[in-house]
């Protein structure tokens, strides 16, 4: 007689579940990163604003992910751009390697007659962006993290996760500023993109339902065999190991293993911020762990009838 | 019939979730379906700019040369035949739609409808003893309805007669974007200071949400915030209206000249655009424009990103699909087999394998008719959307008949190639 009880059919689904809905999650993640990328490289979440201040600069001191753009009202094409070394940067053709010290990126339709010379000279690659709006702009790419208010006094802060509000007030500390509200543009406010998310919403759903429906099925299956150890008079914690504890183990290798893969596409393929990562994983530990209660109170709810069902 | 009613009342759980695996993956392919529709509206509607060339109409009137040009009255009507000649022109599509500021009276308190408010500048000034907002707004002609995708939530689009301006017009209708829904509502009445004349706007509608349309400089602009006015021609000629009305000159020289900004879209190519405009010019005797090859920048850039868009939607809705498709008909197989003990026991009780099929074809029928009904439901009336409605119905009722014949496959099949009796024996 087997020592422990596996259904490795219900592993490879649950293996197929869990890389199924971290794709979609990818993929969501994926579509909103092409919105962005379209409409000029500002995130859904970005914060514009104007300060207003006597100050001729501003110092930068953070260590959290951003990128702040700075231009000026009258010439809202050319960006100054300040970066956390772990941004990543939009797709760009890269004409020489990036420098160490400051450099251009035009769009490819952007008039670089309207860079002076000593810019021009900095420009070292183009926005690999053929529908958007950064198509039409340059980024002169800091390495500073001094701002000189002279370049503008227009900020879009984009950050990768948390309240880009409060940082901003990090960013800023005594300086006073007035809030922009901004609009989308680009593929983010096409109808079509908007249901796209619904269509993926709707389909993360239908996984979670799959999903729900195999523990219900694999929970089902394994009645029998809990009535028949505990009528052999086992104790439920003992019967309860026997039938679920392999299984269990074999879960939480999937989840470290699934994680260890998510890890490797979020660092090869990877897109603005890991909000997708965070979520799959957080998705696979509440699954397991609802399994877990799931077979848990199955087994105490048989034990505490005294199995009279069988 | 009792054996079908034993049969779902011993599964009741398992059918209610079989159920609700059906209705969402209905809901997927009526949702796929609705999407690609309308992307292809959105690309249709591109496409229609990327096929035209394009040119804008400007003219040479600036300073010293306006003031001189319309010093004698017979100038205006000049101008107004040539504008009225090149919209009636049957070769060319005259397209105007130009940021144009209003003053508003009684405005939002919400900044965000002023018209320089992404720039932080005042915007309100007073006016015989009221406030006035200098509101964001555009002149549209009927063409920028007829090339762009602008739905309204309610009310309706500018009638025939909202783009002529005759003597002692007093009343504009007016188009408001999505963000003036909390402010206003349907027939209200604004005040509004258009071409330093006053003017009641009265809402006839109301645009959706980002709606948007393709102005010469952007090639989204969106219209949210934005209240739009009909780009008026005259009844009448300058001179006549000027006798008539008491409306100042500069009502008349503005309307007039902000057709100028407007742009041609045609297939001539520019040589012939020009002789076509020239034979106008001609006839009405205005030679102060000049025909821009007009950028073509914003239109290749609003084509690709709706081209990009479309290849995203196509290709992610197709792969994702695919995979629900495999794994709903997994899921089905899988359902049926777990269940087939149950049917086993049916057998034992004397039930034929005849009456077993027929329960379960039936069941299925059933629950599959009563998911996909009501995903097609949820469907129009969460989009409402019903343009498409008979090729969603037709899609339903497929994918209804292909899950009942792989239901019938593959009970034969499990009841083909189980051997009952050492089933029944527990081997």
């Amino acid at each position: 007689m087997k020592k422990y009880i596996v259904s490795s059919k219900f592993l490879l689904l649950t293996l197929l579940l869990f890389t199924s809905s971290a794709s979609l999650l990818y993929i969501m993640d994926s579509v909103s990163y092409t919105n962005m990328i379209n409409n000029g490289y500002i995130s859904k979440n970005a914060v514009e604003f104007i300060i207003n201040t006597e100050e001729s600069s501003l110092d930068i001191d953070l260590k959290e992910p951003y990128l702040l753009m700075q231009y000026n009202l009258d010439n809202p094409k050319l960006k100054y751009i300040y970066i956390n070394k772990s941004v990543k940067l939009p797709p760009i053709n890269y004409n020489k390697p990036p420098l160490s010290t400051d450099y251009i990126i035009t769009g490819t339709v952007f008039p670089e007659g309207a860079l002076s010379k000593n810019m021009k000279s900095l420009v070292i690659g183009q926005f690999a962006t053929p529908g958007s709006y950064l198509n039409r702009e340059a980024w002169y790419i800091s390495k500073t993290q001094q701002i000189n208010l002279a370049n503008g006094t227009k900020f879009i802060l984009n950050v990768e996760s948390g309240n880009p509000y409060k940082l901003m007030q990090k960013m800023f500390p005594n300086t006073s500023y007035q809030l922009i509200e901004n609009e989308d543009r680009g593929t983010a406010i096409l109808k079509s993109n908007v249901l796209l998310n619904g269509f993926l919403l709707i389909s993360v759903l239908f996984v979670i339902i799959a999903q729900a429906v195999t523990i219900y099925y694999s929970i089902h299956s394994k009645k029998t065999i809990v009535q028949i150890l505990y009528l052999a008079g086992g104790k439920w914690h003992i019967l309860f190991r026997k039938v679920f504890i392999a299984e269990f183990i074999a879960l939480f290798v999937i989840l470290i293993l699934e994680s260890l893969v998510l890890i490797a596409v979020n660092h090869f393929y990877a897109i603005w911020g890991s909000h997708w990562y965070y979520v799959a994983v957080f998705y696979m530990f509440i699954t397991i762990i609802g399994y877990f209660l799931a077979c848990l109170l199955m087994t105490k709810s048989l034990v505490k009838k005294g199995v009279r069902s069988f | 019939m009792n054996t079908t009613r034993l049969l779902l009342k011993n599964k009741k759980l398992l059918t209610l979730i079989i159920g609700l695996l059906s209705f969402l993956f209905s809901v997927v392919l009526f949702v796929l379906l609705v999407n690609i529709n309308i992307s292809k509206i959105e690309i249709r509607s591109a496409s229609k700019f990327h096929n035209y060339n394009i040119y804008k109409l400007t003219d040479n009137l600036i300073g010293e040369r306006e003031i001189e040009f319309f010093k004698d009255v017979k100038n205006y009507d000049i101008l107004n035949n040539f504008n009225n000649d090149v919209f009636k022109n049957n070769k060319v599509v005259f397209y105007h739609a130009v940021l144009q500021p209003i003053g508003l009276k009684e405005y939002p308190p919400d900044k965000k409808f002023s018209a320089y408010y992404e720039s932080d500048f005042n915007n309100i000034y007073e006016h015989e003893g009221a406030f006035y907002q200098i509101t964001k707004s555009m002149q549209v002609t009927k063409s920028v309805f007829d090339y762009n995708v602008v739905e309204l939530i309610e009310g309706q689009y500018f009638d025939d007669s909202a783009y002529v301006y005759e003597a002692g017009r007093k009343e504009i209708p007016v188009i408001l974007g999505s963000d003036y829904r909390p402010y206003y509502k349907l027939h209200d009445q604004l005040e509004v200071h258009h071409y330093f004349e006053k003017f009641i706007g009265r809402v006839v509608g109301f645009a959706k949400e980002n709606s948007f349309i393709f102005t010469n400089n952007e090639p989204q602009q969106v219209l949210n915030r934005y209240i739009l006015l009909p780009s008026m021609s005259l009844s009448e000629q300058p001179s006549e209206l000027l006798q008539k009305t008491e409306v100042n000159e500069v009502f008349f020289r503005a309307l007039l000249l902000s057709k100028m900004g407007g742009i041609l879209m045609t297939n001539l190519n520019a040589l012939e655009v020009r002789k076509e405009i020239g034979e106008i010019e001609k006839v009405t005797n205005f030679t102060d424009y000049q025909i821009i090859g007009a950028n073509s920048l914003a239109v290749d850039l609003l084509y690709k990103m709706i081209e990009t868009n479309q290849t995203l939607i196509v290709t992610i809705s197709g792969v994702v699909f695919i995979f629900i498709l495999c794994a709903f008909y997994l899921f089905v197989k899988s359902f049926i087999k777990r269940q087939f003990d149950t049917y086993l026991v049916f057998i034992m009780s004397g039930v034929t394998n005849h009456k077993i099929k027929k329960t379960i074809q039936l069941e299925f029928s059933i629950l599959n008719g009563i998911s996909i009904g009501l995903a097609l439901l949820c469907t129009v009336l969460f989009m409402q959307d019903t343009t498409i409605l008979s090729i969603l119905i037709i899609a339903g009722f497929i994918v209804w008949l292909v899950f009942n014949i792989v239901v019938y496959l593959l009970v034969n099949n499990l009841l083909a190639t189980t051997n009952i009796i050492e089933k029944l024996k527990g081997d």
